[in-house]
């Protein structure tokens, strides 16, 4: 193997170390500082279940 | 190999961009992973950076002259601890290592500032401000100092290190000063991203201080290294006087001690007197006093300009009054693989008491092909005493006759000790109290 693939292969596995916490995040993870909202998630909830109701 | 430390190189500088635009947008949307991401990178760049100096260090240990820069700077006559100090004694060299120091100084600081810096939209500015200095650095050494640029034609032999640089305080100092450079950027970075977000809580101006004191320490010990270094090697402050690598340390070292003063300023308010400070405080003292003594005898300095020949004597007076008698025991001339030594033996007396031999030397270098490129350099004799020093530096001898100038520079020695004593004094009265809680 020569240098240059030696050199591209590390250069590929740190990119993707460097990338990883991008992809790993969780969907709420961001630092807005404010917990998600039970009582919304139940509102958006209670909003679909209406909506499918009245659509049938 | 030479591709690999190349490829290393850009893909340093590939990380540090990335590192600081990651930042950037880690600090306006506030997402974690991007600023973790941007960290990532930032110790990506410091591990390819250390790469690509590994590589051009081996290059130089091996003796591979197709890279322009080693052939320029390093040859087979050169001795292999010096081969290491020539990595740093051109313009790319440095500058690669400085990158190298740089991405290290930032990495950490970064890491601290992630995992302690409780405004963590401060420490994403932090961590892009020192991304964006050590992708600058590392810009820099890429674009314009390349240390990987290869020759067409590959000499035999290099053409030797600069004999000014050929000490063993030139493995040391360069180290100490980019260093001291590197961490010069921390305090700067976290006082910029305090100044965005407007706050200069205790804990971060404690990191502030801390940092500031690193750094203002190791260029202390630069500079004193690098006055030693340009006394026993005639020549040298000539050369480096004015260059912006000089002049860079001391703007860095002035703007250091005032970040430490400042940071100072509040906290000694509030802080305790610890018997830390006291032990600093008497250090710092006691080498100024050392200093000052040394200051106050110098006008005492006795300094002759001589011409004598073979077998005969020279009288002078040194600093405190004593006679001495210098008498010429001829030269010899020794002729030793790349480079011929011309010495001097002076047989001293003082107050008609004998004193050991003193040996002044002048050394021709020679690079590959007998070609003397470089100046004869001086060899001085030095005599080190607590009252004072006697140096003795051989300008020319031929034919029977030596030029060479007689010092005696009073208290001198006392001035070295005092200059580490103020600066390791100076360090332990300044460092903060809560830097290892806050840090």
């Amino acid at each position: 193997m020569t240098p240059l693939a030696i050199g591209a292969l590390l250069a590929a596995g740190a990119m993707v170390w460097v990338i990883a916490p991008i992809f790993s995040e969780e969907p709420h993870e961001s630092d807005s500082g404010r917990p998600a909202s039970r009582a919304a998630d139940d509102a958006a909830e209670a909003a679909i279940l209406r909506w499918r109701e009245e659509s049938k | 190999m030479t591709q690999f430390g190349e490829l290393s190189l850009w893909i340093a500088l590939l990380m540090s961009a990335w590192c600081t635009t990651l930042a950037v947008q880690g600090a306006v949307t506030r997402r974690r992973s991007l600023v973790e991401s941007a960290a990532r990178g930032l110790q990506m760049a410091l591990v390819f950076s250390l790469l690509a100096a590994g590589v051009l260090m081996r290059a130089f240990l091996d003796g591979d002259y197709s890279l322009r820069y080693v052939a320029m700077h390093s040859g087979s006559s050169v001795a292999d601890a010096f081969k290491i100090s020539a990595f740093w004694m051109g313009r790319a060299g440095l500058l690669l290592l400085l990158s190298v120091a740089l991405a290290a100084a930032a990495s950490v600081a970064a890491r601290s500032a992630m995992r302690r810096d409780a405004d963590r939209v401060r420490a994403a500015v932090t961590l892009a401000l020192l991304g964006a200095v050590a992708g600058g650095a590392l810009a820099v050494t890429a674009f314009s100092g390349n240390a990987f640029a290869l020759f067409n034609q590959v000499p035999t032999d290099g053409r030797g290190l600069d004999p000014l640089f050929r000490h063993p305080l030139g493995l040391i100092q360069p180290l100490l000063m980019v260093c001291g450079l590197a961490a010069a950027a921390v305090p700067v970075a976290l006082i910029v991203a305090s100044a965005v977000r407007r706050r200069f809580d205790p804990a971060v101006v404690a990191r502030i201080r801390g940092s500031a004191v690193a750094s203002w320490g190791l260029l202390s010990l630069a500079l004193l290294a690098g006055a030693q270094w340009a006394y026993v090697t005639p020549g040298l402050r000539a050369r480096a006087q004015g260059t912006t690598v000089v002049v860079g340390m001391a703007c860095a070292w002035v703007a250091t001690m005032f970040i430490v003063m400042a940071a100072s300023v509040r906290a000694r308010r509030v802080e305790p007197r610890t018997p830390r400070h006291r032990v600093g405080q008497v250090t710092a003292q006691f080498g100024t006093v050392l200093c000052l003594a040394t200051l106050a005898v110098s006008g005492r300095t006795k300094n002759y300009d001589v011409q004598i020949a073979d077998g005969s004597r020279y009288s002078a007076i040194d600093a405190w009054g004593h006679s001495w008698t210098f008498t010429s025991q001829g030269e010899s001339r020794i002729e030793r693989p790349g480079d011929d030594v011309t010495a001097l033996v002076l047989l001293p007396t003082r107050d008609g008491v004998r004193q050991p031999f003193l040996s002044s030397e002048s050394r021709q270098y020679y690079a590959a092909g007998g070609l003397d490129i470089y100046a004869p350099q001086s060899a001085p004799a030095i005599r080190r005493g607590l009252a004072q020093d006697l140096l003795v530096i051989l300008s020319d001898a031929e034919d029977g006759h030596a030029i060479l100038r007689i010092s005696f520079r009073p208290l001198i020695e006392l001035a070295w000790v005092g200059g580490v004593l103020i600066t390791l004094g100076t360090m332990l009265l300044f460092w903060p109290a809560s830097f290892e809680s806050a840090a």
